[in-house]
């Protein structure tokens, strides 16, 4: 027992090891990248601050120079942002005037919410369209049903938004068209939770229809790969019954390496879970997005590029150890 | 059989679209900024597809989208290429620490979505498009060198590659005895590309990120939905629809012709 858990252990601290590198570089890339980019407020020289002085209010210009102290030299200024960031200070926006970390805090549940159900909805519907393809793949449904999920997947989220608003909150009105609940209500009124629950159900199924596509193609694939393999011919020569072998032989089977390669797709749900909020007008992060893009308020668009990060990588790395525990061989790899 | 005549569809379809953006000066009704039209005209008459808020002749504006959205989705897709290819190349023919460092630096834009990074520096970038391009090229090269390496690894090995480098040659003679062996894989990220530079375009004006007066598929719907009005009269059946079917119809041409309806069959051979 001792000596099967000491490689899974030493596994566990490379992907976190290697999750908290990728966070580094990334915290780094942060700092870099503005101050390289023209035309961001970090890259402006001294007479270019003068704009900006007079296009913020005195008071905004202030904190702005405070917090990012563009007079010092490169060094110091890394040191500075490192220190904002472990206190989870990340400075003022422009357009609220707030601190950053509080409106990013207000938002991000809604989005939580939003990406986390439709990604567990997603990977119930995905692997079992995928699987069902590639079991019983070859008839005019099956190839029917194929060309759907590749037409949904070439649509980019936010059309696809689009198209299911015009569709089934006006044209056939039966789901609310935007806000995440009627405005003239409160969390404490009576019916509250079923309002809430009606403005969440169209986002929800536009990310799902974004999510299930590339999954479910990804299980059929994989359900293929596995089906030819010998010990699923013998367990047919056996005479197990058909359900158990697909069940047990073949779904299991694909279950690691499904797994294994999502994580990708889901970091574009997270993503796409932004653009649906902005179709929508659900108030999450996504909506908060495209204010601070539109009033290019860069500490705004910082605090979201931050958040969205750490959420990334935590999805993840939990998709990492979720396919170690699905299959201890990893382990033995790389 | 089915595979062919799909994927031939698919190449009429294309061909037809890049045509109307060649032709689309001779064919536009009107010049797509001309405002002197009474606004939000339905369709029919002498418009079209009616007139938008400004009172621009929306048929034109979707004319001119053909040209605008598809030599973007063409200028991002060849120069990421062609840098992803000569990455992965580099990756085969040095090894060792160059090959670590490009491979490092990858995967640090794999973790966050490409869009979002894309959306963080063009919000900065300047509102021309240039700036916009350089900034799609430079978060999309990342994802054809990851592809593209492991199939340069493999192909170095073949014979006329090992000749070459026995007798010393550079990286650019590795890379044309490669070619053969490379080219279906470049040119089918090569498509796939086009498709996702489309995409993000539009995902980018959709987000009134780059140069407003830019008349792509992209502009126009963001221009449609700025319009208060669009979902409550029918407005948007002739002025949000249209760029979207344009648009979707685009990508969906470019991904049948890369995707393999006779994937099950063609893997059930190889096994054998």
């Amino acid at each position: 027992m001792f000596f099967r858990s000491r490689p899974s252990l030493k596994w566990l601290c490379t992907v976190l090891g290697r999750n908290c590198m990728q966070l580094g570089i990334l915290i780094i890339l942060g700092f870099l990248l503005p101050r390289l980019i023209p035309g961001s407020p970090l890259s402006f020289s001294a007479d270019q601050i003068d704009v900006l002085n007079a296009m913020l209010p005195k008071e905004t210009f202030n904190r702005f120079t405070d917090y990012y102290a563009p007079e010092q030299p490169l060094i110091k200024q890394f040191a500075g942002y490192l220190r904002h960031l472990a206190r989870g200070d990340w400075g003022y926006s422009f357009y609220y005037g707030l601190a950053v970390r509080e409106i990013v805090m207000s938002r991000v549940t809604l989005t939580l919410f939003l990406s986390l159900t439709s990604i567990v909805i997603s990977i119930f519907i995905a692997v079992s369209l995928g699987a069902y393809l590639a079991l019983k793949g070859g008839g005019y449904l099956e190839k029917g049903l194929l060309t759907l999920l590749l037409v949904l997947q070439t649509i980019p989220v936010f059309l696809l938004a689009i198209l299911c608003r015009m569709l089934f909150a006006h044209h056939l009105g039966w789901f609310p068209a935007f806000g995440a609940y009627p405005l003239v209500m409160t969390p404490a009124d009576a019916g509250f939770a079923l309002h809430f629950l009606r403005h969440a159900i169209l986002p929800i199924a536009v990310l799902i229809l974004y999510t299930v596509p590339p999954v479910a193609v990804l299980t059929r694939n994989v359900v293929q790969k596995i089906k030819r393999e010998p010990y699923v011919e013998a367990a047919y020569y056996f005479g197990i019954r058909e359900r158990i072998i697909w069940l047990y032989y073949i779904l299991l089977n694909s279950l690691p390496e499904i797994l294994g390669r999502l994580n990708i797709t889901f970091l574009y749900a997270i993503a796409g879970a932004l653009f649906v909020e902005i179709i929508f007008s659900y108030p999450g992060m996504g909506t908060l997005m495209k204010v601070a893009v539109e009033a290019r308020d860069y500490p705004l668009i910082q605090g979201i590029f931050l958040v969205t990060s750490i959420y990334s990588i935590a999805i993840n790395m939990l998709f990492e150890l979720l396919s170690i525990k699905l299959n201890p061989r990893l382990t033995k790899m790389t | 059989m089915r595979n062919a005549t799909v994927k031939k569809a698919a190449l009429l379809v294309l061909l037809i679209m890049v045509v109307l953006g060649i032709a689309y000066p001779a064919l536009a009704p009107f010049h797509p900024d001309d405002f002197s039209f009474p606004a939000l005209l339905p369709p029919g008459g002498k418009h079209l597809l009616g007139t938008n808020k400004m009172g621009q002749d929306i048929f034109s504006a979707l004319l001119a989208g053909f040209r605008v959205t598809i030599s973007i989705a063409l200028i991002v897709s060849f120069c990421s290429t062609l840098i992803g290819t000569a990455l992965a190349v580099s990756c085969a023919f040095f090894r060792h620490w160059v090959d670590r460092f490009i491979m490092r630096v990858t995967e640090i834009f794999i973790i966050v979505p490409e869009i979002i990074v894309i959306m963080l520096f063009a919000a900065f970038a300047g509102p021309k498009v240039a700036d916009v391009v350089m900034v799609m090229i430079f978060f999309s090269w990342s994802r054809i060198t990851r592809i593209l390496r492991g199939k340069a690894m493999v192909i170095i090995n073949q014979d006329t590659v090992q000749y070459t480098l026995l007798l010393k040659g550079n990286l650019l003679d590795v890379g044309r005895k490669m070619w053969p062996y490379f080219y279906p894989a470049v040119t089918t990220l090569f498509i796939q590309q086009c498709g996702r530079a489309a995409v993000y375009e539009a995902t980018l004006s959709f987000l009134g990120i780059g140069d407003p007066a830019l008349k792509s598929w992209g502009r126009t719907i963001r221009a449609a939905l700025d319009y208060e009005g669009i979902f409550w009269d029918h407005t948007y059946l002739w002025w949000l629809l249209p760029p979207i079917l344009c648009l979707v119809l685009f990508v969906l041409a470019l991904a049948l012709l890369t995707f393999d309806f006779d994937e099950e069959s063609e893997s059930a051979e190889r096994s054998e």
